[in-house]
């Protein structure tokens, strides 16, 4: 490979990098904008989220294309190629992120002229701020190639969680003394989910952002859990050392 | 012998020749290369005299030399200076060539180019419209951030040409999330006053319209009723325009000593009856061993009293309320922390302004003028301090009246 080629796929992969930061950047502010939307009522600002969330697909797919063009033309090895497929897996969590704050918005509208107790109000938007801080902070790690980061992620993600359960506590109560009906308790149940979702897709970034620093596979832990459990699986693992190598890679970087 | 002389004669007359020779070759070498002679030189014309020599051309050389140089560095100098003019605009300007590629950008461009955050859909704005510009259009687009913290930006763009030919694109970026609030508190309190002032009004004028129409004298008692609650409303709303009126009036801090505990009392025992009837507690506990400050004693009182009048309307029944007055070695501060229904965070930063209501539509049932906390506020920056919130709805609020300990001020 010449260095001309060279230098022209790491300004692409540079710029699959921005475009990744952008992506995040547009997710981040759709869930914001959802929460601004359910909190005030707003059903026109909710179905304008929903007509902008196809700019998030297309940014997504944009990402994707690029990705599998240099795949395809460059036959990147380790550490380049590990970027490559961490962009790739990213774009995906980040375009599941964009339709979550669509389903808040949907939720919105379903339980509409609901009067939301200001408790529920008041977790909704501590929610908010928790998991747009858990988008932020994977987007650094990414940006920064900082494992370390990324591996907090998962006690970070660990208030989020409790304030979901919070949330369906309070939920719970509410029901009860502030008279609300099936409908509106299930949809904000639901949204509740959405938001912890959204948490846990920012986790999912974090682990992709590992095995694109390090090769470690975060991902994999099941596989170890489930070599404890069941012995003689763990030994046919065992003879295919491929299927858990990863880090063989990195030497050639 | 004399041949030997002859040829020594030629031999010397040739070398003579061959310097003549070079002379001119030299001449015409340094005029090639634009070391002009000294006749044209306008500096040798002051000394006719002084021939021309090849000492004389590398001093006209490093001259010009230094000419040059000097060129440079003022042009470099001039660069300097138009870059730092635009690094130190809060404005953000980027520009590119005609191909697209970016060839110039000051700090504030710079930040936001590299943003990773909300501000990272700016960059992307800024990059789509250096593209639409290219084509010879002119652009503006708005971008709102709505994750905290809330800013507003205003990217335009413009292609640059010269003679009709296209040069490039010039993008400049405007923070505009100020001047959006300056708009919103100016539009807001117009309608907030109308709303506070006509409607009690509005009641007034039907009540009467109603009293006059009716001879039955048990309802024209009712109607009346009615009337002086209304009045009322607007006699309250009046003072608190008068009491702000006059707090901004008065420059410089009330002379009195205060002593800020006994105030505080006061106010408990003012509010404690009505808190009583909603079943709500308020515990009052002075951490503070102080000396009475200077300030208004009337003043601080009505300011304590509003803090602890909304922390009792906003409570649920069987809540409480804490009321601590504390000091460190400049400041005193008094907090109200309640249970209630708390303000949203977006609100936080407006429930100072005058006549802002969290819910307009509930403003009637809580009563109330909605000047109390700007009163407060003005009340805390008389006395050199101020008041903060903080609170997260559903889960009560704290607010903090601090003031300052200095007889300076």
């Amino acid at each position: 490979m010449t260095e001309q080629t060279r230098k022209g796929f790491h300004a692409e992969i540079e710029e699959i990098s921005d475009l990744i930061v952008q992506l995040a950047a547009r997710a981040g502010d759709a869930v914001a904008r959802a929460t601004d939307a359910l909190l005030t009522y707003d059903l026109v600002e909710a179905q304008q989220i929903i007509d902008d969330d196809d700019y998030i697909d297309v940014a997504a797919i944009e990402v994707e294309e690029k990705c599998q063009s240099l795949l395809a033309l460059q036959q990147p090895m380790a550490g380049d190629l590990r970027q490559i497929l961490a962009a790739m897996w990213i774009t995906g969590e980040l375009e599941r992120t964009g339709g979550l704050a669509c389903n808040i918005c949907k939720g919105a509208r379903r339980m509409f002229r609901t009067e939301l107790p200001p408790r529920l109000r008041g977790l909704i938007a501590e929610m908010n701020e928790e998991a747009i801080r858990l988008i932020r902070l994977s987007v650094d790690s990414y940006s920064e190639h900082d494992a370390a980061l990324a591996s907090a992620l998962h006690d970070i993600d660990d208030r989020l969680d409790s304030l979901h359960r919070t949330f369906v506590k309070t939920l719970l109560e509410s029901s009860r003394t502030h008279d609300l009906d099936v409908q509106p308790s299930v949809q904000l149940a639901l949204i509740a989910r959405y938001y912890e979702r959204i948490g846990d897709h920012a986790v999912n970034i974090s682990d992709r952002v590992r095995y694109m620093v390090s090769g470690v596979m975060p991902w994999r832990a099941g596989i170890s859990r489930h070599r404890v459990r069941d012995e003689p699986r763990m030994q046919e693992l065992a003879a295919d050392p491929a299927e858990m190598s990863s880090n063989s890679d990195d030497k050639a970087d | 012998m004399t041949t030997l002389i002859i040829g020594v004669l030629l031999v010397m007359g040739g070398a003579v020749a061959g310097i003549a020779v070079e002379r001119v070759r030299l001449r015409r070498w340094l005029r090639g290369i634009g070391v002009s002679p000294p006749d044209r030189d306008p500096a040798s014309r002051e000394a006719p005299r002084r021939r021309w020599s090849v000492r004389h051309a590398v001093e006209d050389a490093h001259r010009r030399a230094g000419v040059a140089e000097a060129a440079r560095l003022s042009a470099e100098t001039a660069e300097r200076r138009i870059s730092s003019s635009l690094d130190a605009l809060q404005s953000g300007l980027v520009l590119c060539d005609r191909s697209g590629q970016v060839v110039a950008r000051n700090t504030a461009a710079a930040m936001l180019l590299q943003a990773r955050h909300g501000e990272a859909l700016v960059a992307g704005v800024i990059k789509d419209l250096l593209e639409r510009a290219r084509t010879g259009e002119r652009v503006t687009t708005n971008v709102d951030l709505h994750a905290e913290p809330r800013r507003s930006y205003e990217v335009t763009a413009g292609p640059v040409e010269r003679d009709g030919e296209m040069l490039g694109a010039v993008a400049l970026v405007r923070d505009t999330t100020e001047h959006h609030r300056i708009e919103s508190v100016r539009r807001d309190f117009v309608a907030n006053v109308s709303h506070e002032l006509k409607t009690p009004i509005g009641a007034l004028s039907l009540l009467a319209d109603s009293l006059a129409a009716d001879s039955d004298p048990e309802v024209a008692a009712q109607l009346a009723g009615r009337m002086q609650i209304e009045i009322q409303r607007v006699a309250n709303t009046i003072d608190d325009l008068l009491t702000l009126a006059m707090l901004e009036d008065e420059s410089g801090r009330p002379d009195a000593r205060v002593d800020v505990g006994a105030v505080v009392a006061a106010a408990v025992d003012r509010i404690s009856e009505t808190a009583e009837q909603s079943d709500i507690k308020v515990v009052f506990s002075n951490r503070a061993e102080v000396e009475p400050i200077r300030g208004s004693r009337l003043h601080l009182e009505s300011a304590v009293f509003n803090l602890l009048d909304n922390a009792v309307k906003f409570s649920e029944p069987g809540g409480r309320v804490d009321v601590v007055v504390e000091a460190d070695q400049q400041t005193l501060s008094v907090s109200v922390t309640d249970e209630g229904v708390g303000i949203p965070a977006t609100e936080q930063a407006r429930i100072f302004e005058r006549f802002y209501r969290v819910d307009r539509a509930r403003s009637r049932s809580t009563g109330g003028t909605g000047l109390g906390l700007s009163i407060v506020r003005h009340v805390a920056l008389n006395h050199g301090g101020d008041v903060s919130v903080t609170s997260r709805e559903g889960f009560g609020a704290k607010f903090t009246l601090t003031l300052s300990l200095g007889s300076g001020d």
